[in-house]
């Protein structure tokens, strides 16, 4: 089955099995290895990517439902000033998520902190709680969103 | 031995006329929302599916919220974190913990309200809730269509007929002014969840009516409408209510369906009804 979609701004296409998953997808067809796959069950919270400008679990899409739609991985998100808005936070505040739950996070943290409202600890803590990986210190998660909130909210202003 | 495999045939109705009628011609096929609920019990590279999938997303009018006097009509494909979005003063609290209660932030922006009641591969975790507020849900078919409450819903007589599907859920709004909503068990594994949903309305220090349901797993809905009944009417603050009479209406109500739930569960759901009764207590 052919399928058309926008991946990280894009246009690509691609003739595969209707039901293979948008996270293999990814990394099998296309070799954007960064977002990584680890349960096939939507629980984990590593293979986040944007659909639609909305954080969704690849593994929980298959490739059919993506037709003429866009799709944001961490590769193509790495380009933009939003990403430096958090990993700037996180390097300061010493947030270093692993490598298997980086993008899951890196792209949870971006959705909570576009609300334009500042997150609090409790949805911090419930987003940490939506990622299995513990391999970050709490404490410094926390801090890292905090500060990645105020990043954007200064550039922000900046624009303005 | 090579197994002959054959990759399904996708379909995109743009509407609900084009999609019934595709139903009808293929009644086998599968209905494709968000399904979380297929995907997440698959878990294999290439998730086998039937060889027809019917794709709703691309239907307008089932993803359609509408906010009317008396009840909000949410489409069956309506993202849950899209109905979040409508606010908790709206969904009432109960309603608004019952969705974010489910799967992640991330699962949340593509499961739909439909899959919740329609997934048997899940725990439906909003059935005792919605069949608590009275709502009623529309199945259509080619050439008709019918309203049916969620409690008539679960019994396999009255529930689905072949080529209806699921388009809208109608919540009445309710002025409960206590209402609980809880989770426990585990995530992962539906089987041992167990839902309990709770409201009452108080009125001068009196319960003028309260009800609650408990659903475990993806089984049938519980309730002890007699029990609800003696309790209407009493004066809080209720003490020691495990030793009032009316309590043992809901022991025995519970013993009776010894076969759908155990007796670890069964004693949870005295424990959180207790639990509800004390914060009733506690707000005087």
């Amino acid at each position: 089955m052919k399928i058309d979609f926008s991946l990280n701004g894009k246009k690509v296409s691609i003739d595969t099995l209707p039901e293979k998953r948008l996270i293999d997808v990814i990394r099998e067809d296309f070799g954007l290895m960064t977002t990584k796959n680890a349960c096939y069950s939507g629980e984990c919270g590593s293979c986040i990517v944007q659909l639609e400008g909305q954080p969704v679990p690849a593994c929980q899409i298959p490739v059919f439902t993506v037709r003429a739609k866009r799709i944001i991985t961490i590769e193509g998100f790495m380009g933009t000033e939003k990403y430096l808005d958090i990993i700037n936070a996180f390097n300061d505040m010493k947030c270093i998520p692993c490598p298997f739950c980086f993008t899951g996070k890196i792209m949870a943290v971006d959705s909570l902190i576009d609300n334009q409202r500042s997150p609090d600890t409790s949805e911090i803590m419930s987003l940490l709680s939506d990622h299995s990986c513990s391999c970050t210190s709490v404490t410094s998660f926390i801090n890292g969103v905090k500060v990645a909130y105020q990043n954007r909210e200064f550039r922000g202003e900046m624009l303005k | 031995m090579i197994k002959n495999i054959r990759s399904p045939l996708v379909y995109y109705p743009k509407t609900i006329n084009e999609l019934l009628s595709l139903y009808k011609s293929m009644p086998d096929s599968l209905l494709y929302a968000g399904g979380t609920g297929i995907l997440s019990t698959r878990n294999t590279k290439y998730p086998e599916l039937p060889p027809n999938i019917l794709f709703l997303r691309r239907i307008d009018e089932l993803s359609a919220i509408r906010r009317s006097e008396g009840y909000l009509e949410i489409g069956a494909c309506a993202r849950l974190n899209r109905i979040l979005g409508i606010g908790e003063h709206v969904l009432k609290p109960a309603l608004y913990a019952a969705i974010k209660n489910i799967a992640t932030k991330e699962v949340r922006n593509i499961a739909t309200l439909g899959g919740n009641i329609c997934s048997p591969y899940r725990s439906k975790t909003l059935m005792p809730l919605l069949a608590l507020l009275d709502a009623r849900i529309e199945l259509r078919k080619q050439g008709g269509s019918r309203w049916l409450n969620v409690r008539k819903f679960i019994d396999p007589d009255e529930g689905f007929q072949e080529g209806e599907v699921l388009t809208r859920v109608r919540i009445p709004f309710n002025n409960y002014n206590h209402q609980s909503f809880i989770v426990t068990g585990d995530r992962a594994d539906y089987r041992s969840a167990l839902t309990f949903a709770c409201f009452a309305s108080v009125q001068k220090e009196n319960i003028a009516s309260i009800k609650f349901a408990a659903g475990v797993g993806n089984k049938g809905i519980f309730r002890a409408r007699e029990f609800e009944e003696a309790l209407a009417g009493r004066k809080l603050p209720l003490y020691g209510i495990t030793e009032d009479p009316v309590f043992t209406r809901l022991t025995t109500a519970l013993k009776n369906q010894e076969e759908e739930i155990s007796s670890f569960h069964r004693r949870q759901i005295e424990g959180l009804f207790l639990t509800f009764m004390h914060s009733l207590n506690d707000m005087l």
